[in-house]
Parts: C-alpha cells; structure tokens; sequence
C-alpha cells in the first residue's frame, strides 16, 4: 500500500513552499519521467490565498523540481477553459503566464498528441471516457484542499475530468475519469485552504498513488467514503500519513458550510409575496432568470 | 416640462431594471419605453411594465421620442448614446462612470449644453441612508471641523464569491471599454461623496494594485485634500468577497469635537431590517398609502432616489442635485490619479 507523505511548512513564502515540494516527492518516490502534465486547479480567478485554487506557488516549486529532474523531458502546466470562462484566461489572471515564461515550459494543448478512448464500467455501466492520453497517463494532479457546497470532492479525478471536460464533472464523470486515468501522482496543495472559510493551512501532501491522496484530502475535509470516487478508493481503510499529524491538520481546519451562492428559493418566495402584497418592486437578483 | 414625462431606458441588464423599476413606480413618469441588444432582457422588462422595448437605443429615440433617458449601457457607450440622446433633445441620466476618460465626459457636456437639455449621473452613495445621516450631522456642526476623513468601499467586481457562478461579460475585463479598474468603477462614488462633504478635491497621492493578474488596477488607495481643509483617503477594491445584502463600505470623519462613522447609522441586521421594512410596508398598504420602494433591500433605494430625484429636477426645469458636470469631476480625478500612480508629471487640463 502506497503512503502518503506531508510536510507542514513555517510559512507559505515561495522558499518554504518549495523545501516542502522537495521533501514530500523525495519521500513518495513518484517517478517522473518523459513529458509531466501539471494538473493544478484554476477553475475560477479566485486569490490563492483563500485555498480555493492551487497556489501558483506550488506549482512554481514543482515546475522546477521536475525540470531538475533527468529523466523528465518537459514540463507542460494544463489550463482548460472552465464554466465561468471561454478561454483559458483564468490561468493568466492567476499568474501561469508569468510561470510559463520564467520556467520556459509550456501550456498543454489537448489537441496536440494522440486522444485516448477507454471503455471502463461504473456501476455496471459501461462509458466510454475520451481525452487527451497524456492527460489521463502522464499527469501529476495538484488539487487544492477544498470543499464545494456539494459534499462532494474537488480532489485528483474531479479536477482531471474538469480540465478534459471544460466543466465541473458530474460524479459520473468523476468515476470514469478514475477508472480511466493513471496519473503518475498527486500533490495536495494545502498551503492554503478553503473548508467554508480560507487559512493558512501550511501543508503539502504527495503520493503516487492519487487513490491515496483522495482517501486523504476526504478526511482532512470531514467527508465520508461516499464522497470518494468509486473503486480502490472506497473501501474502509484509514488514510495512512507519513511525515505529517493529518488527525491534529484535520482538526485545525474550520468546518463552516459553502454558501449556495445565490438567494434561496424561500427568500425569492416570500419577497415576491411581499412585493406582490404591497406593490413594491422585486429585486433583480430576486428574479427568476 | 410639467406633465409626466416619457422616459426611454438604454439597457435593462441588472442596474438598468432597477432603474425600470424605479419609473415604473414613479409619479412624475408616464410612458416607459427601454432598448436592450438581449431578448431576455427585453422580455423582462415587458413583463415588468415596460410599455415598449426595441433591440437598438437609435430606434427607441427615433420612435419613442422620450423626454428623458437613462444610460444603463457598459461605459464604452456613454458617450456615444449620451451625445445621440442630447441630439434628440432628451435629458440623460447616466450610470456611473459618468464616462470612461475626461475627453470623453467634455464631448457629452457639450452636446447637452448645444441642446439645452440637462445631464445627470447615478453617483447612488449620497444617496445612501447611512451617507445622508452622516451628512445631516455634519452639516449641523456637531463634530467641528474635520481634519481628517476615511472613506471605503470593497466588492468582489467582475467576479463572484465562491462558489463560482458569475461568467464576467467580456467588457467587464476590458479596459478600453471600461475604462479603467476598481477606481473608476467604485472610487468615483466615493470621490463625489467627498466633494459632496468637503468641496472640489485635489489628488494628492495614488497608488494602485493588482492581486491578480488582471488588466486593470483591482485595489486602488488616494489621499485628497478638499477646499474644506479636510484631508481623506479613499480605499476601495474588486477583491473582496461580497456577501448581500451585507456590503463594506463606509465612511468616518474624525472632527475636532468627536468622530462619526457611517455604521452608527446602519442596521446591524439587514436580515431584521429588511423584515421590519417589509412589515411597514405591508402597513402602508393596509392604510390605503404607498410603499417605500426598494426600503427592505437598503442600498437599491439610493438608485430610487438617485434617480426620481434627476427626473423630479428636469421636469421642474431645475438643474439636478448630481449634475453631469459632478459626474465629469469625478473622473477627472480618477485620471489625475492614474496618471500620478504612473509616474506622469503633468496634470491633466480641462477646458471648460
């Protein structure tokens, strides 16, 4: 059984940040080789500093990991145009443009290289899941420690199927994408965290294992073994954590809900009730749209 | 002018219905006619009360023959359809930023001024409750005079609070159509409070920011001074996350004789003041009276105000409490300010 490995850092500047890479991909021996597809989450302009989206920082320390290693070739960073967008522009506002040109490596063009049709089965179903290969094989997925207003996971396979989709995958999906992908890794990016509120979380977790990570991110984030995607992922073994106290990390964490993000269907009820009553005017945001 | 005057709306996206909205409720209003590029957007406002809506603003003008329109269009179009509808002998009331740059806001003047018509710009933060509290106080002496003076306002901009559900139009992240960032979008309001309070202001130091890699400044901090021999700095920003109908914003004099800040005078719960506003609503109408628009929802009652207050004024053949003129200033500012957080030395000059 493969481990995971974590490191708490003293703070979250680039410097520690990158001894915390070196540290925990040294203790997970994820073997990286030929050309590595960084799968970070940039789904949304949000600052890194609320944990809702990697922290460009982290992918900065692993950008140069890899590019020190021998025997990997290149580096290339997976940006996807996402619901909220039509272009990758959410990887510019984030700062991957300053990356990209710093580091000399390259964004992935999913039209570039060989699209990969597999037939996996999920509850018996058979789907077929196309991608990009490189994407589904030679990817280290680096999700941020985060939690939707879904009990659900943003973890490795909802992100590598949110960056092949264009979209928020549907928990289907996500289960395809597990059974369809091998990644070469997974790194959690803790260094910021979003559980209902941000923090300064301070930690980084890797594995070669993304089940592994997954099993792990759900338990920092409070959520049961249905959250997980299906397969190796959802039997009743504990998170295994070298190098990192995950039940003291788990505990630091608030455990606020996510906001639906829009008024609630009472709300817009009981206003247009009112309006209706008194002849006053319903809000626009209160509208139906 | 004084019959009910006929007003055309140039776009009913979000602000641009409230506005519907407020004319629809409006006694000095009769005939509301809007033009929107959306259909959905022309549908709603039908279905609100519109009594016509054309896809172009020209058409609306051309056949609606307002008296009065409101400019509710993205910034890049105030110029051109504030100058069509001075042309067309209309009064205009303009969202904020009254323009996207000074030459701009000079040509919209003139073509009033050629017309003979009057300009008005929804700078709402005067007309906040709160604002106007503030203003009574100060104005009655209470507190002296003011040295010095803080005023705030922070929102989440183009885009949304988690979880994501916002797609920013394209020309929200556009400067050229813009005109600019957090500044000139939020900062002009509060410039116009503080002329507002204190009389015409001088920049005196700028300094930008961006915490994202945006093409425009998202944080922005000024010191002006004022006529009044007031001192204030102004801070507002796109980067905080915003959580209706809770809002920051605020401001605070500190006087010779004591301080006053805008939150003594806001509800500490906007959930129980929306209640106890909807209840005395309610009252109103069981005793037969009008309601108060927009009261349970707070802040949407500065744009009622903002805008009745314009529309009252023109048909008086008064000129308005918040003029175009007011409106050009504003952005001037914002340009001094710009130029200076860039390093440019000359200020700008203004013929008029």
């Amino acid at each position: 059984m493969t481990l995971v490995h974590g490191a708490r850092l003293p703070d979250c500047e680039p410097d520690a940040i990158a001894e915390g890479v070196a540290e925990v991909l040294g203790d997970a021996d994820v073997e990286f080789e030929g050309r590595v597809v960084l799968v970070p989450d940039l789904h949304y302009p949000y600052h890194p500093s609320t944990g809702t989206v990697t922290n460009p920082d982290t992918v900065s320390a692993l950008v140069d990991r890899l590019l020190a290693a021998e025997a990997v070739d290149g580096v290339e960073i997976a940006r996807a145009a996402t619901a909220w967008s039509d272009d990758a522009s959410c990887a510019t506002y984030l700062g991957y443009d300053r990356l990209v040109e710093r580091s000399g490596v390259e964004y992935f063009d999913p039209d570039a290289g060989p699209q990969a049709s597999r037939t996996v089965s999920v509850d018996d179903q058979e789907t077929v899941v196309t991608a990009p290969e490189r994407l589904l094989d030679d990817a280290l997925v680096v999700p941020a420690l985060r939690r939707r207003e879904e009990p659900t996971l943003a973890g490795c396979f909802d992100r590598l199927a949110a960056t092949a989709l264009g979209r928020d995958p549907t928990a289907f999906e996500v289960d395809s994408f597990a059974a369809a992908a091998d990644p070469i890794g997974a790194v959690l990016d803790a260094t910021y965290s979003y559980v209902g509120a941000p923090r300064r979380t301070r930690a980084l977790l890797a594995s070669a294992d993304p089940f592994e990570v997954e099993r792990v991110t759900a338990y920092l984030l409070g959520l049961d073994r249905d959250a997980l995607p299906r397969g190796a992922a959802r039997d009743d073994r504990p998170a295994r954590v070298r190098g990192l106290d995950a039940r003291a990390l788990a505990d630091e964490l608030p455990d606020e809900s996510v906001s639906e993000g829009s008024p609630s269907r009472l709300m817009k009820s009981g206003y247009r009730l009112y309006a209706r009553v008194t002849g006053d005017q319903l809000p626009p945001q209160l509208m139906d749209r | 002018m004084t019959d009910a005057v006929d007003v055309g709306v140039f776009g009913v996206g979000n602000i641009g219905t409230v506005h519907l909205q407020t004319l629809l409720a409006c006694d000095d209003v009769d005939r509301v006619a809007v033009a929107d590029v959306v259909d959905e957007n022309r549908e709603r406002a039908l279905a609100l009360g519109a009594t016509n809506a054309y896809e172009e603003y020209e058409e609306l003008l051309a056949t609606a023959d307002p008296d009065v329109v409101v400019v509710a269009l993205p910034p890049f179009l105030h110029a051109e359809a504030t100058i069509a509808a001075a042309e067309a002998g209309c009064h205009a009331f303009v969202e904020k930023p009254f323009a996207r740059n000074p030459d701009e806001a000079e040509e919209m003047l003139r073509a009033a001024d050629r017309a003979g018509v009057s300009l008005g710009v929804d700078h709402t933060s005067r007309y906040r409750p709160e604002v106007r509290r503030v203003k009574e106080r100060y104005d009655e002496g209470s507190i002296g005079h003011v040295p010095t003076c803080s005023i705030w306002r922070f929102n989440n901009g183009p885009f949304s609070s988690p979880p994501a559900r916002e797609t920013p139009a394209g020309w929200q992240l556009d400067p050229e159509a813009t005109g600019g960032g957090a500044l000139l979008d939020l900062g002009v309001h509060l410039l116009d409070v503080l002329a507002w309070f204190f009389g015409d202001l001088t920049v005196e130091h700028a300094s930008l920011d961006r915490t994202l890699t945006l093409p425009y400044e998202d944080a922005a901090t000024l010191v002006v001074s004022a006529e009044s021999g007031t001192t204030a700095t102004l801070s507002c920003g796109f980067f905080q996350w915003e959580d209706p109908p809770n809002v920051t914003g605020g401001m605070r004099l500190d006087g010779i004789a004591d301080s006053l800040s805008s939150e003594e005078f806001m509800p500490s719960n906007f959930v129980g003041h929306a209640a106890r506003s909807a209840l005395e609503n309610v009252g109103n109408r069981v005793r037969g009276r009008e309601p108060e628009i927009f009261k349970p929802t707070y802040f949407y009652q500065a744009h009622y105000h903002a805008l009745t207050e314009f529309v009252s004024a023109v048909k008086e053949g008064r000129e308005p409490p918040v003029t175009g003129a007011d409106g050009a200033r504003a952005v001037e500012l914002v340009t001094e300010a710009y130029r200076m957080a860039e390093g440019v030395e000359e200020p700008i000059e203004v013929t008029r």
